[in-house]
């Protein structure tokens, strides 16, 4: 259990993990594998790899051109595991494959996990599959020894959440606001409360993710969760500099080193 | 076909699935809302006081029940079988879409939902949504594919007048599907104050289970009119087939009617072997897209593919997941017509009968014409004449004109 493991060993050395998202592909396979080796170079724990969807319904504006930019480049599940098999030659660091159920079951859940497993990814987080749907791809997860991670909702009741947490072999993903992914200036004045009702019904830990995209947010939330997701703030800056690939990569070190400073506690 | 293998009545299952179709295949912030409308609905959908509101209105704002309508001349001319209309056009509207936005918004406003949004294609099912929320006094907000807003800009007029805002989409091929894309996304934000009308039966459970519902009441009346008026079943149904509400809507009250054959009918666009069609059953496979399992056209990838169909409602790259499995149990055939023979049959019944149908509906009229020819006299078919054609009328010169040059 590589991920649960890294979150408790961060954790114990007094930090909250950094978790980084960045869609493979975009906005090419050898600038994503830089990109990768640069959020872990600056203090990235965790690296949550999407692969690209062509109705991407939880995703906001940014992290939608990302899918598009790389679905132009003829990104697919076997070529975004192909960037996990070359960025395994030279780090550990966990990687959860992230995306949406179709093209995981067009390509078939257990070549899936299988494949995942091959390149040495080691959890999966499927965002349109609540528990009501998940039973196959956990069975498969399970037999190949992965990690499955659901998400938690400020919607989701106190029976579900005791369900979610009773299903899951890994983290728990905290949504941090009713809505879709996406830079947010402020946190969500209910999270906080959330956050402690959680606690109270599962001793899973808790990453929160969704419009968390600054050190504040960071500070605001580091003492009460157990990690951390910054995924459209990553994205928005290879979205700005898309004609100068060497400024993406050193954007992204500089912006991870100020995140990973913040997440110390 | 199956004998009493069976019980239509009893699908969805308690999971939501029409034999392995349907389901909820959405982000865990939706499950709560979706569990919520499940029961309210059910709660709610045998209250003797939501039937008389429902019904009252179908009577006398809807102006039901539409008539079955004999094509004389058309029957004559072809010589086979007897065509029905049920004419769907006539009901408040101008098409099918009023009979589910009746019962779902009066649904919303039962849930203290005070805001409604919707998705639309071809602007039928958001003007009767922008209707019945005036009626009621219930904000709204529609998302159409930008695209259409451009090819079906009469309903955009008509829904701006009827005081809602309309959205225009401009993501992906700027249609159907990216409309409702946008309008789960929109839902996900703001699930809690917002009841989001799905126009079709499709969307994750209970949508297609709910939309159908209140669209049985086409097949429902059907049913009366036929057997007052020959006495006995008709032997085919004909709708045409994008998400499927009118379909299923005609079709599922005939379902255990085991004489009656039954023949969905999608857009083959330019032709199913061009690629530009939206025949998601006829040349698609099963997948998951907006919330279910269902057929879907898609590549290798599992990435949803751009459709083309003359009419914006049926450019849509599924189908509602009871479909999928009318499909494969074989109670139901599925063809499709192309883009051409549908503004024929569209030209055939205006000059013919005085009837301008939709261009959605227009695909169900010409595969009535070719399956007429082929069955006898005695034999009657009911086509469910699921709208009018105002909205199409500069589509369809367009694609004449269009046609023309090519020649």
């Amino acid at each position: 259990m590589k991920i649960l493991n890294k979150i408790k060993s961060d954790n114990e050395s007094g930090k909250v993990s950094f978790i980084s998202y960045v869609t493979a592909g975009d906005p090419d396979i050898k600038t994503t594998l830089d990109i990768m080796k640069s959020l872990v170079n600056n203090g990235t724990d965790i690296i949550e790899l999407g692969i690209p969807f062509s109705d991407p319904i939880s995703d906001g504006p940014t992290i939608q051109k990302a899918s598009e930019r790389s679905l132009k480049k003829n990104i697919n599940i076997s070529k975004a595991l192909n960037i996990v098999k070359e960025f395994r030659k030279e780090f550990s660091t966990p990687i959860i494959i992230f995306g949406y159920y179709n093209p995981f079951l067009r390509y078939g859940i257990n070549n899936l996990m299988r494949d995942i497993k091959n390149v040495d990814a080691n959890g999966i987080l499927v965002v349109d599959l609540p528990p009501e749907e998940s039973h196959q791809i956990q069975k498969s997860v399970n037999k190949h020894s992965l990690e499955l991670v659901y998400l938690v909702a400020p919607t989701s009741t106190d029976y579900r959440i005791q369900t979610i947490s009773n299903l899951s072999n890994s983290f728990i993903y905290l949504v941090s606001v009713t809505g879709v992914t996406g830079t947010r200036s402020k946190i969500d004045k209910n999270l906080i409360p959330f956050i402690k009702k959680l606690k109270k019904i599962t001793k899973k830990p808790i990453c929160v993710g969704f419009g968390i995209s600054s050190t504040k947010h960071v500070n605001e939330l580091k003492k009460k969760v157990n990690g951390i997701v910054i995924g459209s703030a990553i994205v928005k800056i290879i979205e700005k500099n898309l004609n100068d690939k060497r400024e993406i990569t050193k954007k992204i070190s500089n912006f991870c080193r100020k995140i990973s400073k913040a997440c110390r506690i | 076909m199956p004998k009493n293998k069976f019980n239509f009545n009893s699908l969805p299952d308690k999971n939501g699935r029409f034999g392995d179709y349907g389901g909820m295949f959405v982000s865990e912030t939706l499950v709560p809302a979706l569990n919520d409308l499940e029961n309210k609905y059910k709660k709610i959908k045998n209250n003797s006081s939501f039937k008389r509101e429902v019904k009252n209105l179908l009577k006398n704002f809807v102006g039901r029940p539409t008539p079955l309508y004999l094509a004389e001349r058309t029957s004559r001319d072809i010589g086979g079988a007897k065509i029905y209309l049920k004419r769907e056009d006539l009901a408040h509207t101008g098409a099918h879409k009023i009979n589910n936005t009746v019962g779902q918004a009066i649904l919303a406003k039962l849930m203290g939902k005070k805001r409604i949004i919707a998705e639309t294609g071809a602007g039928q099912h958001g003007v009767a949504t922008a209707t019945i929320c005036a009626l009621l006094g219930l904000k709204c907000e529609i998302y159409m594919g930008a695209t259409d807003t451009f090819r079906q800009a009469i309903n955009v007029q008509r829904m701006k007048l009827l005081g809602a805002k309309v959205i225009p989409v401009k993501s992906g091929s700027q249609t159907l599907k990216d409309a409702l894309n946008e309008a789960l996304r929109d839902w996900v934000t703001n699930v809690r104050d917002t009841f989001y009308i799905i126009g079709s039966v499709a969307g994750p459970h209970p949508y297609p289970m709910i939309v159908r519902d209140f669209q049985s009441v086409i097949g429902t009346e059907s049913r009366k009119q036929i057997i007052k008026i020959q006495n006995k079943l008709p032997d085919l149904l004909i709708a045409c087939v994008g998400g499927g509400s009118n379909a299923i809507g005609l079709f599922y009250p005939f379902l255990n009617d085991q004489s009656v054959k039954m023949v969905g009918v999608e857009a083959a666009g330019n032709g199913i072997k061009t690629g530009f069609h939206s025949a998601s059953i006829g040349a698609g496979s099963v997948g998951v897209l907006h919330g279910s399992k269902t057929y879907i056209l898609q590549n290798d990838n599992g990435q949803v593919e751009e459709t083309h169909s003359v009419s914006a409602g049926l450019d849509y790259p599924g189908v509602g997941p009871e479909h999928s499995f009318l499909k494969d149990i074989k109670r139901v055939k599925y063809v499709s017509v192309t883009d051409i023979e549908a503004v024929k049959a569209l030209q055939y019944f205006s000059e013919k009968e005085g009837i301008i149908s939709a261009l959605e509906t227009a695909h169900a009229l010409s595969y009535a014409m070719k399956v007429a020819k082929k069955m006898s006299k005695k034999e009657s078919i009911i086509v469910n004449l699921s709208g009018r054609g105002d909205k199409d009328l500069e589509s369809v010169n367009d694609f004449l004109n269009k046609n023309r040059q090519n020649q």
